[in-house]
């Protein structure tokens, strides 16, 4: 068991590096200019430069995979001379990069005229102070260049020049600044997708990790609960159609379940929008989000929702089921239950039920990635503020950082839980478990 | 994993005629009632699809009748469409139902039943198209894992499991969002998503068909690894593939009004079913269910029908082996 666990978990961590592989790949490698996606076609080729090489664009794949993966800060923090970390500042809600003194002060550097460094202190209170950089702190590089590493206003670490005059483009919350005194080079600081932090969101500017968290949890709320109470229906009915095969209630209920299962969410969808909230007026047909906490407080929004997610899952489960337990009365051990003359509720409930729910279950863990499709479709239609809308988002905005970070946790969603289906079938079926 | 095990049969010379041959798998066809109902409702579409105007008989015609190019639209005559799918009727914004505009017009005033009917011409020629190229994609990586073995298959098939890792709509959006939605993008993306899926299929058949004493027979005769692949295996192993084909001709026109539904199909102004939905569900509170409620239930129609088809086939063929 345990050698079959640890091969699991070892194809699991492979498979998901090829598929961070891709991900960073389609995304990031694609024909297609994340600039201008990013920031409009009228953009002038020195922003386009500017605005590449603050967000790390310039470099090979290589490294910006590798920035992603498992962060730039390490990289920084050499270069700094200096460890750097991030702290969130509650009182303006906002994140930023800090160099670490030796006594534990945080310290950002920037030059307004390439001459004179200034160093902004950061006070225990969570004010800043500057003071301007006495004695010689440029070092020269191999170019001869007299240069100075550190951590600027915009959490990047950045490379100054003495007696540089660059002129730097960077896009604030009001408009396009040029500034004088800019780094000549930029390492955008981020801890890296392994340490949880996925990088920052173009369209909004704070970190993806902190809406994603938010998003994944309202997405396994409307999931979670349209599961729990599809399954034991689906269950049921399943049996029901199994144990009548072929009758005339078999038939209604197989190919109402083909048709739930086959009819794409978003009709379905539309339908049940038109009859229970334009029709019949009983339940809204949007999910209107004021607050974090309102789809708690108003639960008949969800309705709908998982409505349109469970006639999905209850179709396909219902026809699994069915399928199992059809396969199970035509068994041996069924006939020879019947012929030894056990009545008919003990052989369905003690003989054949046990054995027959033991496929949909497996099955079920493994219909995640069904699941998630269906998720990101009512997500959309309904207005609900979870994972596949805001995955959907960033990809009509080309949020390119975002679509990767949602795209990495669904996908380990759906292979961990593939994973788990596994291991509970090896569980519940000895034959295979040490093959 | 079964397989098809009638196809792979030894031929008797005096066996039955070709027509014979398709009378009786027409005979499986039409003795399921559920098949015949699914038949049905495809069938409508692809009369419709056809007779939507005269540019039927202009092949040149078509591709651009499906891209939405509005100059193509010019030179047809509507037949079944009645009306070019970009007319817009002055004055005639978002009506419901009427006997000018049956099925009611939308919000440029474009009538819906004309929208609909060459909309399906693009469902129709799209789906089937990329479900046939990620059939030879797909079916050439699986033969050759399967055939060839070892390290070749080892590393096709762990590339392969990394792409069916996914979730489906997620490599949809993944790919739509880098390259941008475009007819092209989305064959692409189907594509993709689905060649895996047909490879594994292919590869199992292969494994079990290149044990025959037929293949064997072949490598004695010193035939080459190709021919043996492409003339020995796959016609062997059709009678699965085909099932699963016309499943996923299915799920690439889930897929596509998917797309579409998510604003990430075929671009306005062609008359593609998701983005009828899309765009008329802002309506639905204003009293106009019309757009949303007649795309959605064409779109649903002919994947249900699909469905029923490939499900009536199926039991049909379980019940004869």
């Amino acid at each position: 068991m345990a050698k079959f666990l640890i091969r699991r978990v070892i194809f699991l961590v492979i498979t998901l590096f090829l598929v961070s592989i891709a991900i960073f790949a389609i995304s990031e490698l694609a024909p297609g200019n994340i600039a201008i996606n990013t920031l409009g076609n009228t953009i002038t080729p020195e922003q386009e430069v500017s605005f590449n090489a603050q967000n790390g664009l310039d470099q090979s794949a290589f490294t910006r995979y590798i920035r992603w993966m498992i962060g730039s800060d390490w990289q920084a923090a050499q270069l700094v001379g200096r460890p750097v970390t991030r702290i969130y500042d509650e009182e303006n809600d906002r994140y930023s990069w800090w160099a670490v003194e030796e006594d534990g002060s945080l310290f950002q550097n920037y030059t307004p005229d390439g001459e004179t460094l200034i160093r902004v202190e950061r006070q225990p209170d969570g004010s800043t102070k500057e003071i301007i950089v006495s004695g010689d702190v440029w070092r020269p590089n191999e170019d001869g260049l007299l240069i100075y590493w550190g951590v600027d206003q915009n959490s990047h670490a950045a490379m100054w020049v003495k007696g540089d005059d660059q002129q730097a483009w960077t896009l604030t919350k009001a408009a396009w600044t040029s500034q004088a005194g800019a780094p000549r080079q930029y390492i955008p600081l981020q801890r890296g997708l392994l340490r949880g932090d996925p990088g920052i969101s173009f369209k909004d500017r704070r970190p993806v990790a902190e809406v994603l968290g938010r998003r994944l949890l309202n997405t396994l709320f409307l999931g979670g609960v349209a599961f729990v109470i599809v399954m034991p229906i689906a269950l049921v009915l399943g049996l029901v159609a199994g144990l009548n095969e072929g009758k005339l209630l078999d038939r209604v209920f197989s190919i109402g379940s083909l048709v739930a299962t086959a009819t794409p969410e978003f009709a379905s969808g539309i339908f049940l929008i038109l009859i229970f909230a334009a029709w019949l007026k009983w339940f809204p047909g949007a999910v209107v989000v004021t607050n974090d906490r309102a789809i708690f407080e108003n639960p008949q929004m969800l309705i709908l929702p998982v409505l349109t997610l469970s006639l999905i899952e209850l179709g396909y489960v219902l026809r699994i089921t069915r399928a199992s337990m059809v396969e199970v009365l035509k068994t041996n051990y069924i006939r020879t239950a019947i012929l030894k003359g056990l009545p008919q509720r003990q052989i369905i409930f003690k003989h054949a039920m046990r054995n027959a729910l033991m496929a949909p279950i497996t099955i079920i863990t493994l219909h995640i990635n069904w699941l998630i499709g269906g998720i990101v479709i009512v997500e959309v239609l309904f207005g609900f503020p979870g994972m596949g809308r805001y995955i959907l988002e960033a990809a009509l905005f080309k949020d390119v950082f975002a679509i990767e970070a949602a795209a990495m946790v669904l996908v380990v969603v759906a292979v961990s839980s593939q994973l788990i289906a596994d291991l509970i079938y090896v569980y519940l079926n000895p034959r295979i478990r040490y093959t | 994993m079964t397989v098809a095990e009638g196809t792979a049969g030894p031929k008797i010379s005096s066996g039955p005629s070709r027509w014979d041959k398709t009378k009786e798998s027409l005979q499986i066809f039409t003795s399921s009632r559920v098949a015949v109902f699914g038949f049905v409702l495809v069938f409508f579409w692809v009369v419709v699809a056809i007779f939507a105007d005269d540019c039927t008989f202009r092949p040149n015609l078509w591709i651009s009748c499906v891209t939405g190019d509005r100059a193509a639209y010019d030179q047809t005559t509507p037949w079944l469409g009645r009306y070019s799918p970009l007319e817009q009727f002055r004055g005639d914004n978002l009506q419901g139902p009427s006997a000018k505009h049956w099925l009611g017009t939308d919000r440029q005033g474009r009538d819906l039943w004309a929208r609909l009917a060459y909309g399906s011409r693009i469902i129709l020629l799209l789906s089937p198209t990329s479900v046939f190229i990620a059939l030879l994609t797909g079916g050439t990586l699986g033969v050759v894992a399967g055939y060839y073995g070892g390290l070749i298959d080892e590393i096709t098939m762990r590339a392969l499991d990394g792409l069916m890792a996914f979730p489906q709509i997620l490599l949809y959006l993944v790919i739509i969002a880098a390259l941008g939605p475009s007819i092209t993008n989305i064959i692409i993306a189907i594509v993709i998503a689905g060649a895996p899926g047909i490879a594994r299929l292919v590869r199992s058949l292969t494994l079990d068909i290149k044990t025959r004493d037929f293949v064997a027979a072949a490598e004695t005769r010193g035939e080459s690894g190709w021919y043996i692949m492409f003339v020995e295996i796959l016609p062997n192993a059709r009678g699965p593939i085909i099932i699963d084909a016309m499943l996923r001709v299915g799920y690439a026109i889930f897929a596509i009004g998917t797309l579409g539904f998510l604003g990430l199909g075929i671009p306005p102004p062609s008359p593609d079913w998701g983005s009828i939905v899309n765009q008329g569900r802002s309506f639905i509170q204003a009293g106009h269910p019309w757009d949303a409620l007649w795309a959605s239930l064409a779109i649903a129609m002919l994947v249900v029908g699909l469905n029923l088809m490939a499900d009536g086939l199926n039991e049909e063929l379980q019940r004869y082996r």
